[in-house]
């Protein structure tokens, strides 16, 4: 049975059940409301980043649902993304934002995890001046506090 | 003679007549004289008027400009407010936006603090993917980050995270203080570290005048002797020379021994030319 998925600028999407029910929020609503033919609104994603996500959601529609025991423990989470999760991510910084909002709002944990690996995939081995470069941060430390917090991290310096 | 005795006072008449005369002359060019005096003043006055009323002129110019900065700082502030206003009110995506239209027009690409727009949950598990050196350089970018850096579950990741590569620490004992965990991740950067061969700091320890034939490191102590006739002992942390010994013959090989528990030791030397050692 197909559900009808409303963007924040009021366009339609009609999708399949199962799709829909990745995101975990979906699921609960159509748990409590039952069978229903009323579309269901999502009044914090728009349109194109609907899109995405659904564009996500087909994808992966036969994928085992994560147990979030399996999670917790980072010794057993893999730091790599799989191939089509790296191409489906390779967008703008903008819309990478928008994914992972909307995959926390609709509670969508493996595109949550792609989208947070990509974004520390950006951050990971960068210094600071070239992370703040990568994303326009304003350094707001006194140099007092810069000084203190360089002593604090002097054993993470490569030379 | 009345005409003669006559003249005298014609004389004089006329000699009086004269003086008026010459008294008038006198009066008149006096009087031309502050005439075009007063004529020089007159035209002074004109002049100091006319550059009077240059002076107020440029001054009431001067005013203008004052005034029309004044209006433009106005402007500028009103704009600059204005602008907060739109800022204040726009959300993460559209500061972004406005941002992508300026690069437009300014040929400049920027990103944006994606930390600024998420909840502190998502920060968090971006950062639980990091690694701890990634995590301190992360503490360094910003307030914000910083938090997003120590939070109690993002070191904790870090800290279980090296504990899958090492294998030797029970997780069980991670959650005690975090002080431990820190003291943890140093000696496991400090291992990495040493198996790539990458230094977290080099000495240059300048010394020995001529070759170096050996050289012992025993705990904190760094021995050396070469052909310059000398052994010396070097702080390892350091890097600095603690000690000299003038040896007179070239020095072939050095040992030493620290004993832990006595504040002791030995340095034994061995030379090259007559197979002696000290």
């Amino acid at each position: 049975m197909p559900v009808t998925l409303v963007s924040l600028d009021n366009e339609n999407y009609v999708v399949d059940k199962e799709v829909a029910e990745r995101s975990i929020l979906i699921k609960n609503m159509l748990e409590d409301v039952g069978e229903t033919d009323s579309p269901i609104p999502l009044p914090n994603v728009t349109s194109t980043v609907l899109k995405k996500v659904i564009e996500y959601c087909e994808h992966h529609r036969n994928d085992p649902i994560q147990v979030p025991d399996e999670t917790d423990d980072p010794r057993k989470r893999s730091n790599d993304i799989e191939e089509w999760d790296m191409k489906f991510m390779q967008v703008d910084q903008e819309m990478l934002f928008e994914i992972i909002l909307a995959a926390n709002y609709l509670d969508i944990k493996p595109l949550l995890d792609v989208g947070c690996k990509t974004v520390a995939n950006i951050i990971k081995g960068k210094t600071p001046e070239e992370i703040r470069k990568a994303f326009n941060i304003v350094n707001d430390f006194t140099p007092e506090e810069e000084a203190q917090i360089r002593k604090e991290n002097e054993w993470a310096e490569d030379r | 003679m009345i005409g003669t005795e006559e003249e005298p006072p014609v004389t004089t008449t006329s000699t009086a007549y004269e003086d008026i005369l010459k008294q008038i002359a006198a009066q008149r060019a006096k009087l031309s004289a502050l005439q075009t005096g007063a004529q020089t003043l007159s035209e002074d006055i004109v002049a100091l008027d006319a550059t009077l009323g240059e002076e107020q002129g440029s001054i009431s110019t001067v005013f203008q400009d004052a005034h029309a900065a004044v209006k433009g700082w106005q402007d500028t502030w009103s704009d600059y407010s204005r602008f907060e206003q739109i800022v204040a009110s726009c959300r993460p995506r559209e500061i972004y936006q406005l941002q992508n239209q300026l690069s437009v027009r300014h040929g400049q690409v920027l990103g944006f603090d994606l930390l600024e727009g998420f909840p502190f949950l998502v920060s968090k598990l971006i950062m639980m993917h990091l690694r701890f050196v990634d995590l301190a350089n992360c503490r360094m970018v910003s307030r914000n980050w910083k938090h997003a850096a120590t939070a109690y579950d993002v070191v904790a990741s870090a800290v279980r995270r090296l504990t899958y590569v090492t294998d030797s620490v029970s997780l069980e004992s991670v959650d005690e203080s975090r002080k431990n965990w820190n003291q943890l991740c140093r000696y496991h950067e400090r291992n990495l570290r040493w198996i790539r061969g990458r230094p977290a700091s080099l000495h240059a320890m300048l010394g020995h005048s001529s070759y170096v034939t050996s050289l012992k490191s025993r705990g904190e102590w760094i021995v050396s002797g070469g052909y310059d006739e000398k052994v010396r002992l070097w702080d390892a942390a350091t890097g600095k020379c603690m000690k000299i010994w003038e040896v007179d013959s070239a020095v072939s090989c050095v040992e030493l021994f620290v004993d832990p528990n006595m504040d002791g030791g030995v340095v034994v030397a061995a030379f090259v030319d007559i197979g002696r050692f000290e």
